[in-house]
């Protein structure tokens, strides 16, 4: 108890390392985590109901909204073709992982993308109608990591995020 | 009379967990007058008022022991608040930081969701806490979703 400012020190240090060894654990975890084959599989579904049997790129990425001690998610699971984009709201549970219906949004719908600071490992996507309404607005992150109940996944996407920046280049040029 | 597609009861371990960690809160506070021993009694009379007022947080959770949440295909019930919806997809779930007491997950309708102001979507009617039922999320989307 001589160097309580220490000792709080220490406690800090063991944290971080505790979050960082776990991080990498559950990086390795994440290329082919539980998560991500059923989000795959969801997918797939989305696309054969949607009578889509050409390549698509699928990802997940997802929306947070922090009020001062409230934050509401929205998470999606995106499939992204030459000229549509498929995105299938997502909602975990505990140890289920539900969807709604796919809303689909065309090339010829969408304006203006806004895809922030390239390179990555994250990226902010906005896209906008004609008018500068933005139609949709999400992160796609290359590694997610299960961190408390906000971030519900273990998904390393790293090629998946790159080929959906690339398609996404390419409706940016239309 | 319209279908129950669920019926869920309350997690008791999620209570008497919160009721734990509130209590450890009331045995601090409750050490405060064996270590300072003062002879005021307005001091005394106080900390009295304090520990019922810890007391009553703390075991606070157990007015919910008897909550069932109930859904139906537009609606869901738990005791006298209800919301209703058209869609499934309108309910959002949202979780409220409690940071030592853990987490308060709530849900609401698209009603609620419209709501600007923080405290306008907390004191919203349109907003049920589900915090200490069992399964709430998982059996919401079994009888909702993925169909």
């Amino acid at each position: 108890m001589e160097h309580p400012v220490l000792m709080f020190f220490g406690v800090f240090v063991v944290g971080v390392l505790i979050i960082l060894i776990k991080s990498h654990f559950d990086e390795k975890k994440g290329i082919d985590s539980p998560e991500k084959r059923k989000i795959g599989e969801i997918l797939q579904k989305i696309m054969e109901e949607h009578k889509e049997f050409g390549e698509y790129v699928s990802v997940y990425a997802y929306q947070r909204d922090d009020h001062a001690r409230s934050v509401r998610c929205w998470y999606y699971a995106i499939a992204l073709t030459a000229d549509k984009m498929y995105v299938v709201p997502l909602i975990f549970g505990d140890k289920e992982i539900g969807h709604s219906q796919a809303i689909v949004i065309e090339k010829d719908s969408v304006d203006k993308i806004d895809t922030g600071k390239p390179g990555g490992p994250i990226y902010f996507i906005k896209c906008m109608d004609g008018n500068g309404n933005v139609i949709l607005d999400f992160r796609l992150e290359e590694k997610n990591t299960k961190l408390d109940k906000t971030y519900p996944v273990n998904i390393v996407q790293v090629e998946e995020a790159r080929a959906f920046m690339q398609i996404l280049g390419q409706w940016k040029q239309k | 009379m319209e279908k129950i597609l669920a019926e869920m009861k309350v997690d008791k371990k999620k209570i008497f967990i919160n009721i734990a960690l509130r209590s450890i809160l009331f045995i601090i506070a409750g050490m405060v007058p064996v270590f300072n021993q003062s002879a005021n009694k307005k001091a005394e009379i106080a900390i009295a008022v304090i520990l019922i007022a810890l007391l009553v947080f703390a075991l606070f959770p157990l007015v919910h022991l008897k909550d069932v949440l109930l859904y139906y295909d537009n609606k869901i019930v738990l005791g006298k608040k209800q919301i209703t919806f058209k869609n499934p997809v309108e309910i959002q779930w949202s979780r409220q930081k409690m940071y030592f007491f853990g987490a308060r997950t709530k849900i609401c309708n698209s009603a609620a969701a419209q709501k600007e102001s923080f405290k306008d979507f907390m004191l919203s009617s349109n907003v049920i806490d589900v915090t200490y039922m069992k399964d709430a999320k998982d059996t919401f989307i079994k009888c909702y979703l993925n169909q």
